[in-house]
């Protein structure tokens, strides 16, 4: 079906006349490999993860575009035997339709080996003046926080996933009409693999120099949601904030709904140091049973697991210590859990296209097990990748 | 970024014209007296490296601005919108559309010596500053007019003076020593290559000399460049920051 839906936008593109001399089909994407050490309760892990992303962007007509956009990995190593249903999960689609395809084995008996690709972008976008119509897998971003969006419905991913920028696409319908130069309203809804549909409408508008946003749907079949969310500054730092409001909807006569929000400053100084702080609070935290951070660390998340904790504080600071080196040390405390993460970073450009990147993630909290008791947990992890992007 | 290099542009037309008329007449001439559009490459130079970003570029005025990065591959498709002086950036690998705060505006833009600053705030010359004549000096085998530009006291601007050698005969910008409040000279900019684009002679490379770091430079080239398109005000909006190319 991916094919002929390709060889149909190819076609339409020879098909119709020129848009102004530029080229119709833009290719682009990037190879990585990354290199993955995980010190976790009673394990060494390790994992090498051969990535290749290929963008096809198509723009036959001035009013018609679209993008077909794939993800396929090589992965082997001691974590594929080791963490359960790990294959599995890489194989899943969490979209309507399954565009996920996964194969995994043993690599003697300390190791295994998947392979995946999956198409996480496959839309087609109709552009009528201020009005687009854009159908098929695609991200949906209402965030305005930098960290943690409540008000990011359609999308929600772990923060701790550091592979996957372009994060995974929703299959939905979204409908924009932008009202001004700096305002826009949207209509969307998506459909998941366990067939719960998102619908929610949108409105951002700016003034007195601030973003400001209310949105407001029903979530996955289950909660009506509402929210707010805003840009701006105090003083000359950036100040963003999300409040969502949730509440079950087969329940609404019993429950006072959960409340979730972000709020965040950034500030850069003249010599580029970047440093930023954000909070969270979430509603939801107390009723969820965490008794590992690792439940929550990697894949796709819930909105309503954003926080592990009712509370969760954010500090990051980053500086290019030279144009081609950039350090950043984020953190986060966890008051609840006595537990923090520390997560220094370093990317450096080795050339145009090549960039080299080492990461490591540290955590501690403690948790309660069954008998009340409480143990303290810790994890580390390191990645060490190299990207070649064209 | 034409916003900056309007600022080095500096004609000028007539004897008995006065310094701002000068500076005004070589400023429409270097930016469009409405809009520009052009293609454009910055090079950053250090001693053992060099890394080009190639953008496009639209601005109307002093108000509005928008630019599209098309290489390298990396940062292709970012874009950045201007509004009066509000600023946007967007993602399209995260389809994240995010409000600059003013701080990042002293940041130098996508890692060269240039600011954002000079991108956003870059004031009027010809409003924010007393001019004035201060001598000729041939640069180059050109006859210049050296100008000096002080800041006005209620002007927004980061620079606190500047000299400006602008040649007698065609008014084009030579060469700019920019001087911080503390008349401390922070960089120095040059124009050089001068061509005909789009039936004006303007210097197509400026080059960006900090004045702590003689071994580094930023080079901007200009492509292509279009005087007085018409683009609508409306051009600049964040529907455009997604589609254009």
């Amino acid at each position: 079906m991916t094919r002929k839906f390709a060889y149909f936008l190819v076609l339409l593109s020879l098909l119709t006349g020129s848009t102004a001399g530029q080229e119709k089909i833009s290719f682009s994407g990037y190879l990585s490999d990354m290199q993955t050490v995980y010190r976790i309760p009673d394990y060494w892990l390790w994992e090498n993860s051969l990535q290749n992303r290929l963008n096809l962007d198509f723009y036959p007509t001035s009013w018609l575009s679209g993008s077909l956009q794939v993800r396929n990995r090589a992965i082997f190593g001691s974590t594929i035997g080791k963490i359960p249903g790990y294959g599995e999960s890489i194989g899943g689609d969490q979209g309507w339709l399954d565009m996920t395809w996964a194969t995994d084995g043993n690599l003697g008996d300390s190791a295994g080996y998947v392979l995946s690709s999956a198409v996480d972008r496959l839309w087609l976008q109709f552009t009528f003046g201020n009005l687009e119509v854009k159908a098929g897998r695609q991200r949906i971003n209402w965030g305005q926080t930098l960290v943690w969006n409540p008000n990011d419905i359609f999308n929600s991913y772990s923060y701790f996933e550091v592979d996957y920028p372009e994060r995974p696409g929703s299959d939905a319908l979204r409908v924009s009409y932008y009202t001004g130069n700096a305002s826009t309203i949207e209509v969307a809804t998506k459909i998941d693999s366990a067939n719960r549909v998102t619908a929610a409408g949108y409105f951002r508008f700016n003034t007195l120099g601030f973003d400001i946003q209310f949105m407001g749907g029903i979530y996955q079949g289950e909660d009506l949601v509402l929210g707010t969310g805003w840009s701006g500054n105090l003083g000359s730092a950036a100040f963003r904030g999300e409040l969502s409001y949730f509440r079950d909807l087969d329940q609404f006569k019993d429950t006072t709904g959960y409340l979730m929000t972000s709020i965040g400053y950034d500030y850069t100084f003249s010599n580029s140091l970047m440093i930023q702080i954000e909070g969270l609070y979430s509603g939801f935290a107390k009723e969820m049973d965490v008794n590992s951070f690792l439940q929550f660390y990697s894949g796709n998340l819930d909105v309503k697991n954003l926080g592990f904790t009712p509370w969760s504080f954010m500090g990051n600071i980053s500086y290019p210590l030279t144009p081609l080196l950039n350090g950043a040390f984020a953190t986060i405390w966890y008051p609840d859990w006595n537990g923090v993460y520390l997560g220094p970073s370093f990317d450096l450009s080795l050339n145009s296209n090549m960039d080299l990147s080492l990461i490591l993630q540290y955590f501690t909290a403690e948790f309660e097990d069954p008998s009340g008791a409480k143990n303290r947990e810790k994890n580390t992890f390191g990645f060490l990748r190299f990207k070649w992007s064209f | 970024m034409l916003i900056l290099l309007s600022a080095m542009a500096l004609p000028v037309l007539g004897q008995d014209i006065s310094p701002k008329e000068i500076v005004r007449k070589a400023d429409e001439k270097f930016n469009g007296e409405k809009t520009s559009t052009a293609v454009m490459a910055m090079t950053i130079v250090r001693p053992t490296w060099e890394r080009t970003i190639e953008f496009k570029n639209w601005t109307s005025g002093r108000e509005y601005a928008l630019t599209l990065i098309t290489a390298p591959a990396k940062d292709k498709g970012q874009s950045f919108l201007k509004r009066q002086n509000e600023m946007w950036s967007w993602n399209p690998t995260i389809s994240r559309l995010i409000k600059l705060p003013p701080s990042m505006m002293s940041q130098g833009w996508m890692g060269s010596d240039y600011t954002n600053d000079d991108i956003l705030k870059e004031s009027s010359v010809v409003n924010d500053y007393d001019h004035s004549i201060i001598g000729e000096e041939e640069l180059d085998g050109r006859m210049c007019y050296k100008i000096k530009l002080v800041a006005k006291e209620d002007a927004a601007v980061i620079w606190g003076h500047q000299i400006r050698w602008i040649d007698k005969k065609d008014f084009l910008f030579l060469k700019s020593e920019l001087y911080d409040e503390d008349a401390y000279l922070v960089r120095t900019e040059t124009g050089s290559e001068i061509k005909i684009m789009d039936d004006r002679l303007i210097p197509t490379r400026i080059e960006l000399i900090p004045t702590e770091e003689e071994d580094q430079m930023t080079i901007i080239e200009i492509k292509e460049i279009e005087f007085n398109a018409p683009i609508e005000e409306s051009f600049f909006s964040q529907q455009n920051m997604k589609r254009v190319r």
